[in-house]
Order: C-alpha cells, then sequence, then structure tokens
C-alpha cells in the first residue's frame, strides 16, 4: 500500500475512481495533492467531497493521473481515457465483480498500457492484488 | 384489430411450451381487452396456433454470455403496437388486470420488488456491485415511449456487456441510479417463494434468478410453477387452447 502512495507523490492532481477507503484518499489529500474523488456507489450522493458518478457510463471528467482502487468492479478505464495510471485489481471473484483481476498483464491488456514504470503484487487474505503503475500515452 | 400485444420468450429446456399456452390463457382469462400474443422461441413445438411463434434470432443482434435476457430489450421498437407488454413464463396472473395493461404508459414500466429490503439488501451493498432491485418480468409501454432505452442501450453496448450478468443489474444500476425508469405501484405484484408460498396481489412472481451464485440462499426451498401450490390454477389456463 505504500506504494502505491510513493506512486502518487509525483502527481499534483488525480483522480481516484471507486475508492471506498477514507484512510486512502485522506492521505492522498494530506500529500497535498488535489483529488477528484469519483465513485457510483449512490451511498455517497449527499457527501460534499465525493463526486457520485458511474465514470464508465456518466460524463464524468478525469484528470491525467487516474488511480483505480477496484478495476475488478469496472469497464477498464485505460479503454476510455489516455493519460498515466495507478490500477489495483483483485482476484477475489466477488459476485460483483465483472472482471477479475487475475495478473499484472490482465490489467497492463485491459488498460492498453504501452509503458509499465512499476508493478508488484501482494496476497492479502487468501487472495492476490494486482497493482500497475504505467501510460498509455 | 386489437391495438395490445403481449410478448413473451422461450429457448432452451427450463420451461415446455405449455409454459406458453398457460402464460397465454392466464391473460385471456384475466384481460378483457383483446390483444395479440407472440412468443419468441428456439423450438416452436407444441405451443398453441393462436399465439404467433416467431424465432428468437430476431432478438439477438448480439452474441453474449453476459446480460442475461438482453433479448427482451430489443423488443422495443419492434413491430409495436399502441400498447406493448412482456411477461416471462414464471409468472402467474390470477386477478383482473385489464387496467393495468389498458392504462397510459408515458415510459417503459417495470416490477419494484417491494418483498425485499430495499435499505439493507440494495443501497447498503450498491458499492460492491451486488445489488438488484429492479425485475423485467413482467414490462409495458406505449408505442414509442421506450425508445430512449434501446438507443442508449445499443450506444454503449460494449462497456453494457462487460459491466452486467443480468438485464435487471443493468437496469438497476444504470437507470433506476438516474431515476430513469417508471415503476409499477405496490399492490399488484407479489413472489411466490419470498412471501410465504401464496398467490397475493393480482400477479405472482416464481423467479428464482436471485438464487444464482447465493449461498445464503441454498437452504430455502423454493418452487417452480408447475411444482407449487398454484399448479392446478396454472394447468387450467390451457384448457381450449
Amino acid at each position: 500500500m505504500e506504494k502505491l502512495f510513493e506512486w502518487v507523490i509525483n502527481h499534483d492532481e488525480i483522480s481516484v475512481l471507486c475508492c471506498p477507503s477514507f484512510k486512502v484518499i485522506n492521505t492522498i489529500k494530506k500529500l497535498d495533492i488535489k483529488v477528484d474523488n469519483i465513485n457510483y456507489d449512490i451511498n455517497y450522493r449527499d457527501m460534499p467531497n465525493v463526486i457520485c458518478n458511474d465514470f464508465v457510463f456518466d460524463n464524468v471528467r478525469l484528470k491525467e493521473c487516474v488511480l483505480h482502487y477496484n478495476c475488478e468492479k469496472t469497464y477498464p478505464v485505460g479503454k476510455m481515457h489516455t493519460g498515466i495510471f495507478i490500477l489495483r485489481g483483485d482476484d477475489k471473484e466477488h459476485n460483483g465483480d465483472c472482471n477479475p483481476i487475475r495478473s499484472i498483464d490482465k490489467l497492463v491488456e485491459d488498460n492498453n498500457i504501452k509503458k509499465v514504470f512499476e508493478s508488484f503484487t501482494a496476497r492479502i487474505k487468501n487472495y492476490n492484488h494486482y497493482y500497475v503503475y504505467g501510460t498509455n500515452i | 384489430m386489437s391495438n395490445i400485444k403481449i410478448n413473451c420468450l422461450k429457448w432452451g429446456t427450463l420451461y415446455g411450451p405449455e409454459y406458453v399456452n398457460r402464460t397465454y390463457g392466464g391473460l385471456k382469462k384475466h384481460c378483457k381487452e383483446p390483444f395479440h400474443f407472440v412468443c419468441y422461441t428456439d423450438n416452436s413445438e407444441g405451443i398453441s396456433s393462436k399465439i404467433e411463434a416467431r424465432d428468437i434470432k430476431e432478438l439477438r443482434p448480439y452474441n453474449t454470455k453476459m446480460v442475461f435476457t438482453y433479448e427482451k430489450l430489443i423488443l422495443i421498437d419492434k413491430d409495436e403496437y399502441e400498447k406493448n407488454l412482456w411477461i416471462d413464463l414464471d409468472v402467474l396472473v390470477h386477478k383482473d388486470i385489464t387496467d393495468i395493461i389498458t392504462r397510459p404508459h408515458n415510459n417503459i414500466t417495470f416490477i419494484w420488488n417491494y418483498w425485499n429490503d430495499y435499505e439493507r439488501l440494495s443501497l447498503f451493498n450498491f458499492g460492491r456491485g451486488v445489488s438488484c432491485h429492479t425485475n423485467s418480468s413482467f414490462v409495458a409501454w406505449d408505442k414509442g415511449t421506450a425508445s430512449w432505452l434501446l438507443d442508449y442501450t445499443h450506444k454503449n453496448w460494449k462497456k453494457i456487456e462487460w459491466t452486467y450478468k443480468s438485464l435487471d443489474k443493468y437496469l438497476f444500476y444504470q437507470h433506476f441510479r438516474k431515476n430513469k425508469l417508471k415503476l409499477w405501484e405496490d399492490g399488484i405484484f407479489s413472489n411466490y417463494n419470498k412471501q410465504g408460498y401464496q398467490l397475493k396481489n393480482k400477479i405472482t412472481l416464481f423467479n428464482t434468478s436471485h438464487l444464482y451464485n447465493n449461498k445464503n440462499m441454498k437452504d430455502v426451498k423454493h418452487y417452480e410453477l408447475h411444482e407449487s401450490s398454484a399448479a392446478d390454477k396454472w394447468k387450467s389456463y390451457s384448457n381450449g387452447l
């Protein structure tokens, strides 16, 4: 997780997608980075610091750098946006996951990543989390 | 000529032709207005000659294993009558529904799962991608009033196909979320397997699709129409066909 913040700190502003953890969002903000916290979950509708939109289907403007925290739950952001990506996905295969991430390569391929700056895998609670920092520019 | 068209779909072997004939019979018994009934199917054998059978392929512009029963949406703008409906085969009409069919439908109208706790089951879990509180087992619209939904679906198909396992989920996450759907009022529908195995209200669903992959429901007994306590009533609907 700390690695994630090492990547984020290279950017002045960032769009964060599908991140239910306010701890992560607040940590990024404390790094003096401007954050658009975009989440499709309608439970966040009335929260002032959340842009409650579905970035896949709604008209949402993304920053050049995008952190997608739950890639297994959505259409790949790299198919819709050109920029720099910090991507996290897992192979938990939860019933609500439309796109289980089973490898670094899957994240790279789905998002048309042309250059990978860094990547790693972490095993937590019997399933794998995959992280990629790269660009499709 | 009638100005009402009611459609159903049957493919595979889960339901036999008797399900089609009895669905038609139930509607005939409980709707006082004449209507034209069409079944889109991959096998018309055993379907009553009073029912127009058409090839299910007409409703399959997309080849997908996702968005289960998306074919229903392709009925929109297809040879529409003034009033259009589709009904699932695991639905039993058991009281008069003339008003429900003939009233104005100025937007396409879906079922809300009143028998489930919205806040606890659907709203709470929305972000996890598992929620679904809309149901497309009995749907009505007036001519031209549902075009927006078909247009949106075609335009966004690639993303929809990637994201949603079923039509109902797509409708809930994209169109209920944006308040675009009209919903039937409470008191019309009931769910046999979720409401004490009884026929309540006017139309009862025997839908069991919510069991798919749901470990919590494994021990709860669920009945299809033909094995339920309503089987005799249901069978009587094919008399004279």
